[in-house]
């Protein structure tokens, strides 16, 4: 069980770095516990959130990708406000995860490796939450294998991403706006002055930045004339061509002048619509759909104050009321990356990256590989019949028994001898807090005593936990509780 | 009376009780015809979509070879005149589209030019929101197949209203009270056991599904996960079941398509009551390295549509579906400097079928009056699927459309539709 390692070495990092408490302690701590969130107007009660366990869990599954048992003791012991800066502040945290990744041999033009890849630092790193923002970036300023064709640039449009997960909007747009891989996606590779292509000028204001509605086709084909001369060379290599750039006056959004690419991205970040969209996007990604306007107003304050200080719009809304709110609860379809990942990190198994990413894309997330330029459009949408027949699937290969290395399916013998599970009931109890908060419909948890306890009751021998624990567990990740984040 | 939801409740007893499926099955469908609401000639009537994504660059489909200006706009990302296969005197279809061709000599090929709305957008995603609910104005709108579900299809209904193939559930097809299957591949479409215990297969997914019907009704998503769960493992005992009678009768091409294609004809085959079927093709967003890109997907389409018309001849159920192609727009008139086109604004669509009346319909856009370099539209696709709808389904389109809209004479046989309620 490498978990308990993994979540204690980042924890005394920074437990000393702090060095405010002693890591002997932190079983103990009672003075960091934050105080239960205060109900909003349309909160009704009872909030689960209220619960500081509960929502440190909720705070894991939302800035990354679930908790083991040892995470979710050592950071409720923490505390919220303590853990959202420890995860903000990755930086700090050691990530050991290079190690990993050397021992895979992995051909860097190979699409299934990168796949791969991404996955074992999704599931491994001890950062979670720039993964988080690295997969809200691939969500975002999306590229796809189909077009770019080729796992190269894609990595390093990932390390991109990775590498300015938290930093400031206008290096990630400025920096996106000349990545390879970006330019040969939306077209911008080979742009002459001539015709300009449109593809880039439009979809960064639509899908990036502003929105539909906030420009007009003539501020498309503006800024298009903008965005040319951009080459892209056999090994990845940008350059501008400074006869095909189109370097003559332009009017964009009202204002007129010589503009480079770079200047019409400072414009459009200057534009309160920016401000709102990305608010919007931020929101929606960690606490929940349709933001209230207000919460919008505040987060767009935030971004022109800061600077366009991504790290400080994510920290506004995780020590937000709106993200501990009944609201927020259980509010989002669990995407089927967070499914994919979640699993491996709540139980904490190992991966060489297949089962992950392959169950991924039967779920409709397929990494590196997005529908199409807006990216996966989320939400309910995750949900059809499909892709809920492939996550019960998933979730069943990870219960039955597979051939493969240890570690890498869930053994429940193990982890009730590790967690000193002492009954079937306490069974029942450990893995639905495990999973689910412990928060089970009483509709829903009846149907699942009746099965643990009616006819051949479960017990803890090891062909019983194979048969009803195993189906327990199964049930649990399939249900519908569980498709919620 | 019997709700929907009891309904599935039900069947998933009657299912995995191993009863006969099809009375079950076709009973939405002649329930609705002895209520009058369906008119009983469109009884084994289906409708197929096809989605062509990324905005098709119409003028290179269906080539208006015959107009000069089209060899001036077009210097480089241009069909030749002489590649064209010749649909009449100045018109042609793109040279790798050679089997559909052959469907057009046999009559079975519909091509509506010009098709579009008012105020086009150029936005993908804003312009596929419309074609897809026909709705110019509201956001949120259901689709408009969608509402055909909700209109004709009772409430004691199928176990699948619809079937799409692929990722998601396409947004034509979505309304709060139609099962709309989403299905990639029926080898894979199905709930897996745990071997080690072979006697618990069945109980074991009785026993989830029962989770989802006793999840509490204002749960977050509760009506979502329901009507998703019991329609995925209905739907599936379904479809693999006409699995045991179907062969096709030709060779589908080996792609994604081609094998969708076939999965569409099986579960034409199999009876189930079905009446539209959505499968799409992406790619067509051909800003750069048009002509090598749009070839090959072209050739993708026709030859996965002959396929399919060919295998549904042969089973005699080509006189039973229309197929109907859409894309959300065309492309500019206008080539760009990367050998390909930027977003534009009307287009061609093609209509097949054993009952169509093949032809041209509507009329080319006039390439020497356009609106800022973008194409002008001559007929407005909700006439296109008025016709559908009331020619082909009997279904109230103007009540479905929200308004009246021309209908287009492409179907031979029309059913006359069912007069406007009220």
């Amino acid at each position: 069980m490498g978990t308990t390692a993994a979540i204690a070495g980042p924890l005394k990092q920074l437990i000393s770095r702090r060095g405010f408490i002693s890591a002997s302690m932190l079983p103990t701590i009672e003075g960091l516990k934050q105080a239960a969130p205060k109900d909003g107007p349309s909160d009704p009660p009872p909030n689960p959130l209220a619960d500081p366990s509960v929502r440190v869990a909720h705070l894991l599954r939302r800035a990354g990708f679930s908790g083991s048992k040892s995470e979710l003791d050592g950071y409720t012991a923490l505390g919220f406000e303590a853990t959202v800066d420890y995860l903000l502040n990755y930086d700090a945290v050691a990530d050991p995860i290079q190690e990993r990744l050397d021992a895979f041999d992995f051909d860097s033009d190979d699409r299934e490796a990168l796949r791969r890849w991404w996955m074992i630092r999704m599931v491994h790193s001890t950062r979670p939450l720039q993964e988080k923002m690295t997969l809200f970036w691939h969500g975002l300023l999306t590229s796809g294998f189909s077009k770019v064709n080729s796992a190269g640039l894609l990595r390093r449009q990932n390390e991109f991403f990775r590498a300015n997960a938290l930093s400031n909007f206008r290096d990630i747009m400025r920096g996106i706006s000349k990545d390879a891989a970006m330019l040969i996606w939306l077209d911008g590779r080979g742009s002459r002055k001539q015709h300009p292509n449109e593809n880039y000028a439009r979809e960064l204001m639509e899908l990036f930045t502003m929105g539909e509605g906030n420009y007009t086709e003539q501020d498309v084909l503006q800024a298009a004339r903008a965005f040319t001369g951009w080459r892209v060379s056999q090994e990845g290599e940008v350059t501008l061509s400074r006869t095909a750039f189109d370097g003559g006056s332009k009017t964009f959004l009202g204002r007129t002048g010589r503009f480079s690419a770079g200047d019409i991205v400072d414009i459009i970040l200057e534009q309160p619509a920016t401000a709102a969209y990305l608010s919007r996007r931020l929101f929606s990604f960690f606490a929940y759909r349709n933001p209230p306007p207000p919460f919008v107003e505040m987060l767009s304050g935030v971004y022109f104050n800061s600077g366009y200080d991504i790290k400080a719009m994510v920290r506004a809304i995780l020590l937000s009321e709106e993200f501990s709110s009944a609201t927020a609860y259980r509010s989002q379809v669990r995407s089927p990356v967070d499914l994919a990942v979640g699993v491996h990190r709540a139980w904490g198994l190992e991966t060489d990256g297949q089962y992950p990413a392959n169950g991924a894309r039967n779920m409709g997330q397929d990494v590196f590989d997005p529908p199409n330029v807006a990216g996966w459009p989320g939400g309910p949408a995750w949900l059809n019949s499909a892709s809920w027949m492939s996550r019960a699937n998933f979730v069943n290969g990870l219960v039955i028994r597979r051939k493969g290395p240890p570690a890498t399916v869930i053994d429940l013998s193990s982890v009730v001898a590790a967690n000193g599970i002492s009954g079937p009931k306490q069974f029942k109890a450990f893995v639905t807090r495990l999973l689910l908060d412990g928060n089970l419909s009483p509709e829903v948890d009846a149907l699942l005593s009746e099965y643990l306890f009616g006819s051949q009751p479960l017990t803890l021998e090891p062909r019983s936990l194979d048969r009803k624990g195993r189906t327990l567990v199964y049930l649990l990740m399939a249900s519908p509780e569980y498709q919620l984040l | 009376m019997l709700t929907r939801r009891d309904f599935l409740r039900r069947g998933v007893v009657v299912v995995s009780a191993g009863l006969a499926l099809p009375p079950i099955f076709t009973r939405g469908v002649h329930a609705a015809i002895n209520e009058g609401m369906l008119s009983a000639a469109t009884n084994n009537r289906v409708l197929v979509i096809v989605q062509m994504a990324g905005g098709n660059d119409g003028l290179n489909m269906v080539v208006p070879f015959g107009d000069s200006s089209y060899f001036d706009l077009r210097r480089t990302v241009r069909i030749p005149a002489d590649q064209a296969l010749p649909l009449d005197g100045g018109t042609g279809l793109h040279p790798s589209m050679g089997k559909l061709k052959e469907l057009w000599d046999g009559g079975a090929l519909a091509v509506v030019q010009g098709v579009g709305y008012p105020n086009p957008n150029l936005s993908h995603f804003r312009s596929m929101e419309i074609w897809q609910t026909a709705n110019l104005n509201d956001v949120r709108s259901d689709g408009w197949v969608g509402k055909y579900f909700d209109r004709v299809i009772d409430e004691n209904g199928h176990v699948i209203d619809g079937v799409a193939v692929g990722q998601g559930t396409p947004m034509a097809l979505r309304s709060s009270k139609a099962a709309v299957a989403v299905v990639q591949s029926l080898e894979t479409y199905r709930m897996l056991p745990d071997p080690a215990f072979p006697q618990d297969t069945d109980p074991r997914v009785n026993l989830l599904l029962n989770m989802y019907k006793a999840y509490p009704q204002k749960a977050p998503y509760a009506a979502l996960l329901s009507h998703v769960a019991e329609g995925a493992h209905r739907s599936s005992e379904a479809l693999r079941a006409t699995t045991k009678d179907y062969k096709p009768a030709v060779a589908y091409p080996t792609n994604g398509l081609g094998n969708g294609f076939k999965l569409l004809a099986q579960a034409i085959n199999g009876d189930l009551g079905i009446k539209v079927f959505h499968i799409g093709l992406g790619g067509f967003d051909t800003h750069a390295g048009e002509l090598n890109a749009q070839a090959r997907l072209l050739q993708q389409l026709s030859d996965g549509l002959h396929a399919f018309y060919r295998d549904l001849e042969a089973h005699g159920r080509a006189q039973d579906v229309l197929v109907m192609t859409w894309s959300e727009f065309g492309r500019r008139a206008q080539e760009n400097a990367s050998a390909g086109t930027d977003h534009g604004t009307a287009a061609p669509l093609f209509l097949i079928g054993g009952q169509v009346q093949g032809g041209l319909y509507g009329e080319a856009p006039n390439l020497s009056a356009m609106d800022n370099g973008n194409l002008r539209h001559t007929v407005d696709f909700r006439s296109v699927y008025a016709t559908v709808l009331d020619q082909w389904l009997g279904a109230p389109a103007d009540d479905v459309l929200g308004g009246r809209f021309e209908r287009l004479p492409f179907i031979g046989a029309a059913v006359g539709g069912i007069a406007a309620a009220g």
